[in-house]
């Protein structure tokens, strides 16, 4: 059950100053008009309603019966619509809201306003004060009840209408739950999976994944994407597609005890959403619990000890990092905005894990416009491509997010993003800028013919926190991506060192 | 009905209340800080306990116009001995951030890194590797880098294998009221524009204060510093900078170090007991590609210090010239460096000082110069008119002594 106490005692405070007004005013205009709430002897004494005033009694219970069935179920519906489609949560949060007015117009109203101010003004002409004494306590908390009752059953009404009036009823994800302004507590609230574990996919998220992947600690990946239902991602030779507000990129983590074997026995470590929201990307961390069902929000992130096989058959101990909401952005930033990283058209144009080509697939399934049919592609870093340029794309996707013009790293001056075109740019004879000790004792970033002496490899073959590279998601070596570096540098022409 | 009534008040309480206050040193001081650094709102002043805090893990700000306080230097210790994620101990990258009050200890890299981030007060910090100078420390004290307007004030630094305060590719800076000490260079200015450095103090570091412009960086061309009113004192830790880095080839015992640059002015400031020299003035001598890049000193006036006994043991790539100087060099050490590839460049470098105070020009001419082919003269360059800086005004701090 989810309860969000600051709306509750908001929207609550909101229905009783409603309320009170609407009643108040009322009485202020005719008090006649709530003639058959006075005591009998009062009643007996007034003269008839006329026409006039029972059509305009019969508006103010109409209005009554608006405000308090209204305001129950329009912040159910908030609720819903934030944390997703509980009953009880909703039927709760909705009573909740009722109950603060309830006791607002007892305790305020009825004891205090009514008991103790007694003002002349609420009470029909020719009815003395001493007419409706003594104050009986006994009725207006009878009258309590009643209202308690009859919250009640309105919060049952808000409970069932507010998942239909929010949009997150049904399968399948739910646009309210993803484009609120705060991220949902539970995973599940976004109706991605239709199973509590995610491993069944709701109509709407197709899985994808990449030529080249990020490397992070042998973890497994599963990628999803959701595209809104009738609209598509834009299609960019380059840049990363240009996806709708809506859409959804949703990354799970998992180990499983033998990473030779890594669908047996998976466990989910974390699932990482990166929301497209009118204003820009946002990017939030579930944490999937033991138990295998159920994934919370962690916006600080956490650390959790590994021990598996990895999947050239050494055993593994890692303490995976997972991200807090900062580091997230560390790695997925352009400049100031934050964006993803991984689908764009040269790292997607692949045939993927449906067995069908992705960029036509995704086109296909009208969830990307505008793509040519030959969009470009890069070679896969353990594939057949030549040496330099599967180098080249294996340092693109696990070190371009920061070291790129625009990144986290740009002050570095270099550059490992696809498209670099100037050698110093990517290392060759650089100098290290801010390594510290970073560097290991070597001059240079790249030495051609030497990756003993370049610093990029010292940097990838470190486990030290300071020296390691990427900064952020690796605490082991990835020895085949250490191994494709090296054999790059040892194969570039040594050239005459520059020394002074 | 009174418990509804009970629940209904405790509601309104709960709504009413945000939790507040200093955080305290414990097992959840890194997830509660790091928490509200994260949801901090713009205007937020987030405290941090007296005590000392064992993080294990970075720290990072992302959201404008929040301080983090301290209950002072040395009463709020965030230690990252343990630290085994992020590069650096915090990471600021927000504008308008200040950071005040507490000390920084062993960072596995640089102890608070500020990128992009304009507008930042680094004041009343402390930040030190408890171990002494050792390689293995992070590389940069305070970093801020690629950001405008920075105040770095009464910040004290120790131990940093690189810069203590360190201000990078970045506009419009202050840097006064500081201490550096053991670190291999104790105040660095580099690729930056409109820096006044005053009324620190350098001592124990490799080198005591340098201004440098370096190539193959996306920010170059860097000018218009001042540098006054400086103690750079005993600089005579020898250099601990893992090789590679530029400033491993600081000589140790270098008071002040001015690399290629244009526009620096040093005056009033005090040097004493720097053993390789009190002032060097270099161009860049490493063979390099960069054509935006200028490797020369452009415009430099050192005038009116004072100097103590200094150049007596010249330490690095100096130590060789040595002996044909008499085994010392004198307060003023210029390369004489006026030509790099095919180009030549007007270079003026004014020395207005009183007649007694040593100077050289190593007339080395060209860069990457040849230390086997020095020229060197005695002969002060002809004074010039070159006008000084404004001094620096910081729109989101009180600027305070203008000094001069």
């Amino acid at each position: 059950m989810t309860l969000d106490v600051a709306q509750i005692a908001l929207h609550g405070g909101l229905l009783a100053i409603a309320a009170s007004a609407l009643i108040m005013g009322s009485m202020r205009a005719n008090p006649r008009l709530f003639l058959r709430h006075f005591p009998a002897k009062v009643r007996e004494s007034q003269p008839p309603l006329t026409a006039g005033e029972k059509g305009a009694g019969r508006i103010v219970g109409l209005l009554m019966l608006l405000v308090f069935v209204g305001f129950p179920v329009w912040s159910a519906t908030m609720h819903a619509s934030k944390h997703g489609a509980d009953f009880l949560s909703l039927f709760v949060h909705a009573f909740l809201v009722g109950m603060i007015a309830n006791t607002v117009d007892w305790l305020i109203l009825d004891e205090l306003w009514l008991g103790v101010g007694k003002p002349r003004w609420a009470l029909p002409r020719g009815v003395a004060p001493a007419d409706v004494l003594p104050f009986e306590h006994g009725r207006h908390f009878r009258a309590f009840l009643t209202g308690t009752l009859i919250f009640a059953a309105i919060a049952l009404i808000a409970a069932l209408a507010a998942p239909f009036l929010s949009g997150a009823s049904g399968s399948g994800p739910r646009a309210s739950v993803i484009l609120a302004e705060d991220p949902a507590p539970k995973l599940s609230d976004y109706g991605f999976f239709k199973d509590a574990a995610a491993r069944e996919l709701a109509e709407g998220v197709t899985p994808f994944d990449l030529i080249n992947p990020l490397f992070s600690d042998h973890a497994g990946k599963h990628r999803f994407v959701h595209v809104p239902n009738g609209q598509a991602a834009k299609y960019d030779a380059e840049k990363v597609f240009d996806f709708p507000v809506g859409s959804v990129l949703i990354k799970t983590f998992a180990f499983a005890p033998d990473m030779r074997e890594p669908l047996k026995d998976e466990r989910y470590i974390e699932t990482r959403l990166l929301i497209r929201k009118a204003s820009g990307w946002f990017a939030y961390a579930y944490i999937w619990n033991p138990e295998q069902t159920e994934a919370t929000y962690a916006p600080v992130g956490g650390q959790q000890k590994i021990h598996t096989i990895s999947p050239d058959g050494d055993p593994l101990s890692i303490d995976y990092a997972i991200p807090n909401r900062n580091q997230c952005k560390t790695c997925h930033s352009e400049g100031d905005e934050l964006t993803p990283i991984g689908p764009r058209a040269r790292n997607l144009n692949h045939v993927g894990p449906l067995g069908v080509n992705q960029v036509a697939d995704w086109s296909g399934r009208g969830i990307l416009s505008g793509a040519p049919d030959d969009p470009p592609a890069v070679p896969s870093a353990f594939g057949d491509a030549p040496l330099a340029d599967r180098a080249r794309a294996w340092l693109e996707i696990n070190c371009a997010h920061c070291h790129k013009a625009n990144g986290g790293a740009s002050n570095s001056g270099l550059f490992l993003d696809w498209h670099e075109t100037d050698p110093t740019g990517w290392g060759v004879h650089k100098r290290p800028t801010a390594a510290g000790r970073g560097s290991g004792d070597n001059l240079f970033v790249i030495e051609p013919g030497h990756p003993e002496q370049s610093i990029l490899v010292h940097r990838l073959e470190s486990i030290e926190p300071g020296v390691l590279m990427p900064e952020l998601g690796r605490t082991v070596v990835d020895r085949h991506g250490l191994d494709l570096i090296r054999r790059w540098i040892e194969e570039m022409p040594a050239q005459p060192a520059d020394q002074p | 009905m009174r418990s509804i009534l009970g629940a209904v008040s405790v509601l309104a309480l709960v709504a009413a209340c945000s939790p507040s206050g200093p955080i305290a040193p414990g097992p959840d001081a890194y997830t509660q800080l790091q928490t509200r650094l994260q949801d901090a709102k713009a205007g937020d002043v987030i405290e941090i306990g007296e005590g000392t805090f064992n993080f294990t893990n970075g720290l990072s700000l992302d959201v404008d116009n929040v301080t983090l306080k301290g209950a002072g230097q040395d009463k709020t210790i965030l230690s990252f001995k343990g630290q085994t994620g992020a590069g650096e101990g915090l990471l600021v990258t927000s504008d308008g951030v200040t950071l005040t009050g507490f000390t920084m200890q062993d960072s596995k890299g640089d102890g608070i890194k500020s990128k992009g981030a304009d507008n930042i007060i680094y004041r009343d910090l402390k930040v030190e590797w408890t171990g002494g100078p050792k390689a293995e420390n992070g590389a940069y004290g305070v970093y801020p880098v690629e950001s405008k307007n920075i105040l770095i004030e009464r910040v004290t630094v120790s131990g940093a294998s690189d810069a203590g305060i360190y201000v990078g590719q970045s506009d419009n800076i202050i840097v006064r009221n500081s201490r550096a000490e053991y670190n291999v260079a104790g105040i660095e200015i580099e690729n930056s524009s409109r820096a006044d450095v005053y009324d620190n103090v350098a001592t124990h570091n490799a080198g005591g204060i340098l201004v440098f412009d370096l190539p193959d960086l996306p920010v170059m061309g860097g000018n218009s510093t001042r540098v006054f009113r400086n103690q750079i004192v005993e600089n005579d830790t020898p250099n601990f900078a893992p090789p590679g880095n530029i400033v491993a080839n600081v000589p140790t015992g270098s008071g002040l170090m001015l690399l290629a640059n244009k526009n620096v002015h040093v005056f009033e400031n005090t040097f004493d007991k720097n053993q390789t020299a009190h002032i060097l003035v270099l161009a860049y001598s490493y063979p390099f590609e960069d054509e935006k890049y200028n490797p020369l000193p452009r415009d430099f006036v050192i005038r009116d210090n004072t100097y103590g006994e200094g150049g007596n043991d010249p330490q690095g790539r100096f130590k060789e010239l040595a002996p044909a100087l008499g085994g010392k060099l004198p307060a003023i050490v210029w390369d004489g460096v006026t030509k790099y590839g095919d180009k030549t460049e007007e270079v003026r470098v004014v020395v207005r000082e009183k007649p007694e105070v040593g100077y050289i020009n190593l007339g080395l001419g060209v860069t990457p110069p040849d230390l086997t082919k020095a020229n060197p003269s005695m002969d002060r360059p002809a004074d010039a008119q070159i006008e000084e800086p404004a001094a620096v005004t910081l729109p989101h701090a009180e600027t305070g002594k203008e000094g001069v």
